[in-house]
C-alpha cells in the first residue's frame, strides 16, 4: 500500500460538522412507513417547514446555493455537477446535479434501468474498472473533484465506503474479512486490530452473533450476517460516506429489518446512499430522496415531502405504485 | 393417432417400454462408469504381473539403487526417478509463475482486443505435437544454453556456496535443465487454461467489493480471487504436473540419456519415461524387461501420489480456513 495513506482514514473534521441544528438526529416526523407517514404529517405546513428548530427559519446558508427553497440543509458532502455516464454508447446518466448532505441518508429511487446505481456508482468511480464506461461533469467529495484524473481511488475508497446488492464476504475468516481492509490502511497492533474488528462488527450489530465464530469463514454466516459483516467491513476502514447498493433486496425481512436499524444507528457518523427498489424502506430509512427516471434526476427533496407532495407528476405516480 | 384410440393396454405397454429404456440407460452410464475402475485396475494389475520378476529379484531396494547395467543385470530407478522429479521440478517453477501471470492478464488486465489474441495463441501452444518441442529444444535452445546460458551462470554463480555445484559441468546445452525448460513451456499452456477460466469465474461482485475498499490490483488477485480459486488452481498446477512427469518424447530429445546423478542441472540425466522409450526395443531377458515394467508402475505410482498429495493439500487448507459446519 502507498505510505501516504497510512494516516488514513480521519474522521470528518468537526468544524465541519452539520451546520443544521438536528442534523445528526433524525427529524421527529420521520416515518416508519407510508401509510403511517401520510398519517402523521397530513398538514401542508409541516411540509414547508420539515425541521424544526431555533433555525428552522429562512436562514440563508451559502452551503446550500440555488435550492428551490432556502431550508437549513445539512452541508453538502458530496455534490454532483452536470454528471454524465455513458455505457460505451449508451447514454445512462443525463446532466444530474444532486447535492448530498452531510451525515444524513439519502435513497436513491426509480424503476429499474433509471440509473440509481449507475449514479452511485460514480461516487467511489467503482465503475472504472471497466474500460467502455465513463462519466463527464463533476462529483466534489469535500469540494475536490473525484472524477479528476489524477483522483488516488485507493484512497477515495478509503474514504467512501460500498456494500453491494448480494453479500460478497470475502474467502477468508470473519475475523480477516473485517482486517483485511484495515490492513490496507493501517499498521495496528494485534490489540488494536482486535479492538478494531470488534467495534466494527459491534457497528453492525453482528457481534454477539459472530463472537464465536471469528475464525469461521466468512461464507458460512447466512445471508443477513453475511451483509451486516460486508458493511462492518466496509465501516471498519473509517470511511465517511458509505454507498449502500440495495442492500436488503436479497435478504429475508428480519434481516432487512436489522439491517435498516443499522442505517439508522450509522448515519449519526457517516453519510449514507442508498439504492432501493423498495419504497417502504426508503420510507423507513432516508431523510431525503432522489427520484431518478430514464436517466434524469426527476426530483430531490427531503423524504416527508416527497412522500407527501412530491412535486412532479412521475414521482408521484412511482410513489403510489402506478409504474416500475 | 387419435387421442380416444390411446387404450389403457397400450399406455401400460408403452410406460413398460419407457422403463426398460431408462433401465438400460442407466445401466449403460453405470458401465461407462465402472470401466474407468477396470481400466486402472487392468492397467496397475498388469504393470504389477510384468515387474513381477524384478519386483522379486530388486524388491523396494530397486527405488534407491543407481545401477543400471545390463550387462550385469543389475538395475536400480533411482536414476530415473531422480530425473522424473527434478525436470518436473524445474518445469513447475518456471511455468507457474508464468501461467499466473498469462491469467491474470488475460482475465484481469488486457484491454478487451488483446484478451482473444493471447488465449488463442496460448491454445495453439498446447497444440503443437510434442515431437516438435523436442526437435525444438534440440536444435535450438541446446545450442543456445551451450554457447550462452551456461558460460554466463557458471561465470558469475561458480563461486556461490549453494548454486555453484547447479550450474557446473562442460556446456553442452542437453540436460536436466534444458528439460525442464522444454517441459516449462509445453505444460504452460494446461496451466494457464484452468487458471484462466477458474479467474473467469469470480464474481464481479466479489472483485468490485474488494476494489471498493481501495485495494489496488495486486491486493485484489493475491487476496481474494487467488483464495477464492485456490482449489481450481491446484488442479491446474496438478494437470501441469501430469503430464511434466509423463512426457517422452521431448524429454528424450534434450535429456541426454545418460545413466547417472550429477548436482549440475545442466548435466545430461534421464527420465522415466525417456529410458523406457530409449530401452525397451533393446532389453534382452526377464530381468530387463521386467526393470522397465516396474520404472513404469514406478511411474504410475508417482503421479497417483501426485494427486493424492494435492488432495490432501486442498483439504488442509479447507480445515485451514475454518471449521466445516
Amino acid at each position: 500500500m502507498p505510505n501516504e495513506q497510512a494516516a488514513m482514514p480521519h474522521r470528518p473534521d468537526p468544524a465541519a460538522a452539520p451546520a443544521g441544528p438536528d442534523a445528526g438526529t433524525a427529524p421527529p416526523g420521520r416515518p416508519f412507513s407510508l401509510i403511517r407517514q401520510t398519517a402523521m404529517q397530513p398538514e401542508p405546513s409541516a411540509t414547508q417547514n420539515p425541521s424544526p428548530g431555533p433555525a428552522a427559519g429562512r436562514v440563508p446558508d451559502e452551503n446550500v446555493p440555488l435550492q428551490t427553497e432556502s431550508r437549513p440543509r445539512p452541508p453538502a458532502k458530496l455534490r454532483v455537477e452536470r454528471l454524465n455516464f455513458y455505457y460505451g454508447g449508451f447514454h445512462a446518466l443525463h446532466d444530474i446535479d444532486l447535492e448530498i448532505p452531510e451525515r444524513q441518508v439519502t435513497a436513491f429511487i426509480g424503476p429499474s434501468g433509471c440509473g440509481k446505481s449507475t449514479l452511485l456508482r460514480t461516487f467511489n468511480r467503482i465503475y472504472n474498472l471497466y474500460p467502455d464506461q465513463r462519466a463527464t461533469g463533476r462529483v466534489l467529495l469535500d469540494g475536490r473533484d473525484i472524477l479528476d484524473r489524477n483522483q488516488d481511488l485507493n484512497h477515495l475508497r478509503a474514504k467512501v465506503g460500498m456494500v453491494f446488492q448480494k453479500p460478497t464476504p470475502f474467502p477468508m475468516s470473519v475475523y480477516d474479512n473485517i482486517a483485511f481492509g484495515v490492513r490496507l490502511y493501517e499498521r495496528l497492533s494485534r490489540v488494536e486490530m482486535h479492538e478494531r474488528v470488534e467495534w466494527a462488527l459491534r457497528k453492525a450489530a453482528l457481534w454477539d452473533e459472530v463472537k464465536d465464530k471469528l475464525h469461521q469463514t466468512g461464507t458460512q454466516l447466512s445471508g443477513g450476517q453475511q451483509q451486516r459483516l460486508c458493511i462492518a467491513r466496509s465501516i471498519a476502514v473509517k470511511p465517511e460516506v458509505l454507498l449502500l447498493d440495495e442492500p436488503a433486496s436479497a435478504l429475508d425481512p428480519i434481516s432487512t429489518m436489522k439491517i435498516e436499524e443499522l442505517i439508522d444507528e450509522l448515519k449519526t457518523d457517516y453519510t449514507i446512499v442508498i439504492v432501493t427498489h423498495n419504497m417502504q424502506q426508503a420510507a423507513r430509512v432516508s431523510d431525503y430522496i432522489a427520484f431518478l427516471y430514464l436517466g434524469k434526476l426527476v426530483e430531490f427533496n427531503e423524504t416527508n415531502i416527497v412522500f407527501t407532495a412530491p412535486a412532479k407528476k412521475e414521482t408521484e405516480d412511482y410513489i403510489t405504485g402506478r409504474y416500475g | 393417432m387419435p387421442r380416444e384410440t390411446l387404450s389403457a393396454a397400450t399406455i401400460v405397454q408403452d410406460m413398460r417400454r419407457q422403463h426398460w429404456l431408462d433401465g438400460l440407460f442407466r445401466g449403460l452410464t453405470r458401465l461407462s462408469a465402472l470401466l474407468v475402475f477396470l481400466i486402472v485396475a487392468g492397467i496397475l494389475a498388469s504393470l504389477v504381473a510384468g515387474a513381477w520378476p524384478a519386483l522379486k529379484k530388486f524388491g523396494l531396494g530397486f527405488l534407491v539403487h543407481t545401477d543400471w547395467n545390463p550387462v550385469t543385470g543389475q538395475f536400480g530407478g533411482l536414476v530415473s526417478i531422480y530425473g522424473t522429479l527434478v525436470s518436473s521440478l524445474i518445469a513447475l517453477v518456471i511455468a507457474v509463475p508464468v501461467s499466473f501471470g498469462i491469467a491474470i492478464f488475460i482475465t484481469q488486465l488486457a484491454p478487451p482486443w488483446l484478451k482473444r489474441p493471447v488465449g488463442t495463441a496460448i491454445e495453439l501452444l498446447a497444440a503443437i505435437p510434442s515431437i516438435i518441442y523436442g526437435m525444438w529444444g534440440l536444435f535450438v535452445f541446446a545450442p543456445l544454453f551451450a554457447d550462452h546460458v551456461q558460460p554466463w551462470l557458471t561465470e558469475h554463480l561458480a563461486d556461490w556456496p549453494l548454486l555453484g555445484p547447479l550450474v557446473d559441468g562442460p556446456p553442452m546445452g542437453i540436460g536436466m535443465f534444458t528439460a525442464g525448460f522444454i517441459l516449462a513451456i509445453m505444460i504452460l499452456p494446461f496451466i494457464s487454461a484452468v487458471m484462466r477460466d477458474v479467474f473467469e469465474v469470480v464474481p464481479a461482485a466479489l472483485k468490485e467489493s474488494t476494489y471498493a475498499l481501495g485495494a489496488t490490483t495486486w491486493e485484489v488477485i493475491w487476496n481474494v480471487i487467488l483464495p477464492y480459486t485456490r482449489i481450481g488452481v491446484v488442479g491446474g498446477i496438478m494437470l501441469g504436473l501430469g503430464r511434466a512427469l509423463g512426457e517422452t518424447m521431448a524429454v528424450t530429445f534434450v535429456i541426454g540419456n545418460a545413466h547417472e546423478i550429477s548436482a549440475s542441472l545442466f548435466m545430461p540425466g534421464n527420465t522415466i519415461s525417456s529410458t523406457l522409450a530409449n530401452e525397451f526395443t533393446e532389453a534382452v531377458g526377464e530381468t530387463y524387461l521386467s526393470s522397465l515394467i516396474y520404472l513404469g508402475l514406478v511411474l504410475f505410482l508417482i503421479t497417483f501420489i501426485v494427486l493424492a498429495l494435492a488432495r490432501l493439500l486442498l483439504l488442509r487448507l479447507a480445515a485451514q480456513e475454518g471449521t466445516r459446519s
